[in-house]
């Protein structure tokens, strides 16, 4: 039941400042409603259809090819390995190829342990998240690595989030950033990937959940691609199978 | 790079203390639009991006959804319901933030608005801020309170760092530096960096880059925008490619989010249907390269990231949107896909709409926001060709609002008496079949034999038609109307 | 089919051989055609200026004038428009009329929609005298007719006789908007001229277009600015497709 309509033109009085309760009553006049309180919903939010939603072009090939395909129109560099330590550390040798990190910020406990990945990176300055004033020297490392939480196959994106052992900046300040992504954490659609940040968090969302949909870019200067902006300019997955 | 100093940000019409709700930078539009219509290079820069980006809209729509209509359809009615309800999804907001260790501040104008977010910062001792793009801060001219408050705003977005140097205004809500060549952003920089000049993309890129790290690195405060408030669990949402909003909202220890009380969606959930369109309509992409869901400040346990979040919740007039006929307006997710396919957009670009908003979205909200009065000829330049209404996410239908305007024109005094005695001449005169014949005799008799004429074609009109001739021909009727031929048809077999 | 003509004030006035077209190709399709004389205007100028109070009652004459139609076919898609996107609208207070506007809307068609949604008409035999290269600009109001510029493409385009061009931008506007063309003369007049560059860039001899006020507006423009192509209406390449088809009867156009 919609009241009559103002004309905004005519109806002009000046918007009074006074914090919330002005703020809140001159809303819910807005709305023909009871100045007073706001009304209890009279209607649900429309149902989400998922058939609207869901990305359409995904009957075919399997969930790890799809995700590996859009993974690349995306520029990131994918490197399929088993869980073997070797063959991680290979993947890791041929993602740091081209850029020689001296300082290699790492960010993925559980596959550091699992893997032995500092225990490879001998010949690098390796700084341990978590470690005093990591914060800040993350800001000169030359290269991180970290794990994701998923990756979904819709967008060919990566799902991370922070916690007590796991930064914001480790997956932002550096410009080259290795991800280590076991093939079971690949979700076929955003609205999986959605749903999964809720489950995985039942107790309330994190406080800084991204999805990554690949290096850091801008096209602002005559829609010229420029990447490495702000955020890593180098995006390695490190895709394992059997994971 | 330390810091050089930026200079102050002015609009040129609102240094008294009545200020329009929108910064308005030029009531020329007129002017502004004759002298865009002809410039060669805006128009070439406008194809380039505008035109990319549309198709690339328009391809991957269909190619990614079984019914991008029915997609649409479901969006625009999220957005319905939310603003039918604005005020149960305000308080919901608001109590979700709350319980997550976040504080909210309600604004009624601009200026309310800037002064929380000065105090804030007062109230922190923060001084270098940085600031990820949001469209709200340059509707409330943030910065400027912010400078005379003797803080020191930066942009980081670098679209927004390019206008902020040049002392200029953004042309497009999705590409702030549509307007300018690479060789003046080279010499923007070179002046401002001190160092010889280049206008090599990825070189300007990386100037820009290295100030904003250090600068990242000591700032006290971020400030961002938003892109969706969701309700139902406190987040705010921050789509952006260059990771500038990301280091706005992380490595500063105080994070205020300054937003327009329109974003909000309802459900975690609902941000498949917006993340999926936003990033398609906007950018021809299928995501931004960061969508950053933040809720709250840093937790307990955490050592990365904002102490504080604050959220800011502005009117600014929207209230008075919401009890209009032009509600639909604020379902508005400033993609810019109606910006890109409009064909007036395309032709005049983004300054000459004069305000903060422009295209066709804007060609709304601009009076909406500032009074019809100071823009009467904003929703009248249009030929409401509806390419606006077919490219939006969220299916406001703008050119049904246009019309409205039109007919709004009347209230605020911008309806010519003469048009009005025109149209209501017209009217008469094609309500009767006798009065109809008569006026197309009229026409013949005097287009047939007009003074400006050649075989054929009349090269000037008089009078309201004369903007016609100034662009091109107008045709004589032919000898017999199509009733006269009609009725000389010979009779079919 | 019996089909009534909504021929349209400015088709009236200034493309008159246009609606003799249109009847001739709706005639050699089996239709029998009828003209309601009192028909007026749509009332698109008062309705796109805002002057809805003016516009309703040439709305309800339109509505009374096609009452006892059975279909009602325009060669102009802005005008098709009107009828089936407006009409309904402007009377959503006043469910009577509502009603009536919206059984005009449910048999009002633009005259391509017609040919081959509902007459579903063969054209493969139709072909045109001479060869021609032809390109197409899209009628902005089509959109709202659900009507994609492919349609009449490739109904020009499987005309015998005939190259196709596809047109860069054929969707955007030709910057007609009735009133906007007069009041706005420096933006429209860019925009005119852009289409016709992108019309000129293609080389072809024709360009359709197939609404009233987009032919006086590229017409206009082409003869100010001496474009070396033709505008023409589809209904003008079909009847001549049909007069040179063997043994071809019917009246030749004057």
């Amino acid at each position: 039941m919609n009241p009559a309509r103002t004309n905004p033109f005519t109806n002009r009085k000046p918007l009074q400042p006074g914090g919330r309760e002005v703020f809140l009553k001159r809303l819910r006049q807005s709305l023909g409603h009871n100045a007073a309180q706001t009304p209890p919903l009279t209607e649900p939010p429309p149902a989400l259809d998922e058939s609207l939603i869901r990305q359409c072009n995904d009957a075919g090939p399997a969930l790890i090819d799809r995700w590996i395909a859009k993974a690349k129109t995306n520029s990131m560099i994918i490197h399929r390995t088993t869980a073997e330590p070797a063959a991680i550390h290979a993947a890791l040798d041929a993602s740091f190829a081209a850029h020689n990190p001296a300082k290699i910020l790492l960010n993925a406990a559980d596959f550091d342990t699992r893997f032995s990945l500092a225990g490879h990176l001998t010949q690098k300055s390796v700084i341990r998240w978590t470690e005093p004033n990591c914060r800040e020297t993350a800001f000169s490392c030359d290269a991180s690595i970290t794990d994701c939480r998923a990756a979904l196959a819709d967008a060919g994106s990566l799902v991370v989030w922070s916690d007590a052992s796991f930064g914001r900046s480790s997956t932002l300040v550096i410009p080259v950033h290795v991800i280590l992504l076991p093939a079971s954490r690949i979700l076929p659609d955003l609205i999986d990937g959605l749903q999964f940040i809720r489950n995985q968090n039942p107790a309330g969302l994190p406080s800084n959940v991204v999805i990554i949909n690949g290096p850091s870019k801008t096209a602002d200067i005559e829609m010229n691609l420029i990447t490495g902006v702000h955020g890593p300019k180098h995006v390695y997955v490190i895709l394992i199978d059997g994971m | 790079m330390t810091a050089p100093a930026i200079e102050n940000h002015k609009s040129k019409e609102n240094q008294s203390s009545t200020r329009h709700a929108l910064p308005i930078f030029s009531s020329d539009f007129m002017g502004d639009a004759r002298r865009a219509s002809v410039n060669e290079a805006l128009h070439a820069a406008t194809e380039n991006a505008c035109v990319k980006k549309d198709a690339g809209r328009r391809a991957l729509l269909p190619r990614d959804f079984a019914n991008p209509d029915g997609l649409r359809t479901l969006a625009g009615n999220i957005k319905a319901h939310t603003l039918d309800h604005l005020d149960f999804y305000v308080e919901q907001l608001e109590a979700n933030i709350l319980k997550n260790g976040g504080q909210v501040h309600f604004a009624a104008t601009a200026e309310e608005a800037n002064q929380l977010i000065v105090q804030i910062a007062q109230q922190n001792q923060c001084k270098l801020i940085v600031k990820s793009k949001s469209m709200v801060s340059e509707e409330t001219e943030l910065n400027r309170s912010l400078i005379d408050a003797g803080l020191t705003p930066i942009e980081t977005d670098l679209g927004e760092l390019i206008v902020q140097i040049a002392n200029d205004h953004p042309s497009h809500i999705v590409m702030p530096v549509m307007h300018m060549r690479r060789k003046q952003i080279g010499e923007i920089f070179a002046k401002f960096f001190n160092v010889p000049f280049t206008d090599e993309p990825q070189a300007l890129a990386e100037m820009a880059r290295v100030y904003l790290r250090d600068t990242f690195n000591k700032a006290d405060m971020g400030i961002s925008g938003v892109n969706f408030a969701v309700a139902e669990t406190g987040s705010i949402v921050i789509c952006t490619n260059e990771g500038n909003g990301r280091m706005c909202t992380s490595r500063p220890r105080v994070h205020v989010a300054l937003m327009g009380m329109e974003k909000i969606i309802p459900r975690f959930a609902d941000l498949s249907v917006f993340l999926k369109l936003l990033a398609r309509s906007a950018s021809a992409a299928t995501l931004t390269q960061y969508t950053n869901i933040i809720t709250g400040p840093k937790r307990p346990g955490e050592f990365d990231g904002p102490d504080q979040f604050h959220l800011i919740i502005m009117d600014n007039g929207r209230s008075r949107i919401l009890a209009s006929d032009y509600r639909d307006t604020l379902r508005c997710i400033r993609c810019g896909a109606c910006l890109n396919t409009c064909p007036v957009y395309r032709t005049v670009g983004g300054h000459a709409y004069g305000s903060v908003y422009p295209g066709p979205i804007g060609a709304l909200l601009t009076p909406l926001f500032n009074g019809l009065e100071h823009h009467e000829h904003l929703p009248q330049a249009t030929s409401l060709c509806g390419a606006c209404y077919e490219a939006c996410p969220v299916k406001i239908n703008i050119p049904e609002m246009l019309v409205l305007m039109r007919r709004d024109l009347k209230s605020v005094g911008k309806l010519k008496f003469s048009q009005r005695v025109l149209f209501r001449l017209w009217t008469i005169a094609l309500s009767s079949k006798m009065l109809y014949l008569l006026g197309q005799k009229f026409q013949k008799l005097t287009l047939r034999h007009a003074i400006h004429s050649d075989a054929g074609w009349i090269k000037k009109l008089p009078g309201p038609a004369k903007g016609w001739t100034q662009a091109r021909d107008f045709p004589k009727p032919p000898a017999k109307t199509f009733r006269q031929l009609w009725q000389e048809r010979k009779p079919r077999p | 089919m019996h089909v009534s003509l909504f021929v349209t004030c400015l088709t009236d006035l200034f493309s008159p051989q246009v609606g003799m077209d249109v009847v001739r190709v709706l005639e050699h399709f089996g239709c029998t055609v009828d003209f309601p004389a009192d028909q007026t205007c749509c009332g698109q100028p008062q309705f796109n200026n805002g002057f809805l109070h003016e516009a309703r009652p040439l709305a309800q004459r339109m509505i009374r004038v096609f009452d006892r139609s059975q279909f009602v076919v325009s060669p102009s898609g802005s005008c098709c428009a009107m009828f089936r996107e407006h009409y309904p609208h402007l009377f959503k207070d006043d469910p009577q009329w509502e009603n009536r506007a919206l059984a005009l809307a449910a048999k009002t068609y633009e005259f391509v929609e017609f040919l081959t949604k509902i007459l579903k008409a063969d054209l493969s035999t139709l072909k045109l005298p001479a060869p021609t290269t032809l390109t197409y600009h899209y009628n902005c109001h089509l959109r709202s007719l659900n009507q994609s510029p492919e349609i009449c493409a490739a109904l020009a385009g499987n005309l015998g006789n005939v190259t196709f061009i596809p047109l860069e931008k054929t969707e955007q506007c030709c910057g007609f908007g009735g009133t906007f063309a007069s009041k706005y003369p420096d933006i429209s007049g860019a925009i005119v001229r852009d289409k016709i560059e992108k019309a000129a860039k293609t080389g072809a001899e024709v360009l359709i277009v197939n609404d009233a006020g987009c032919a006086m507006n590229i017409g206009g423009a082409c003869h100010r600015l001496g474009a070396a192509f033709r505008v023409k209406h589809i209904a003008e390449l079909l009847t001549a497709a049909i007069d040179n088809a063997p043994g071809a009867s019917g009246e030749v156009a004057t």
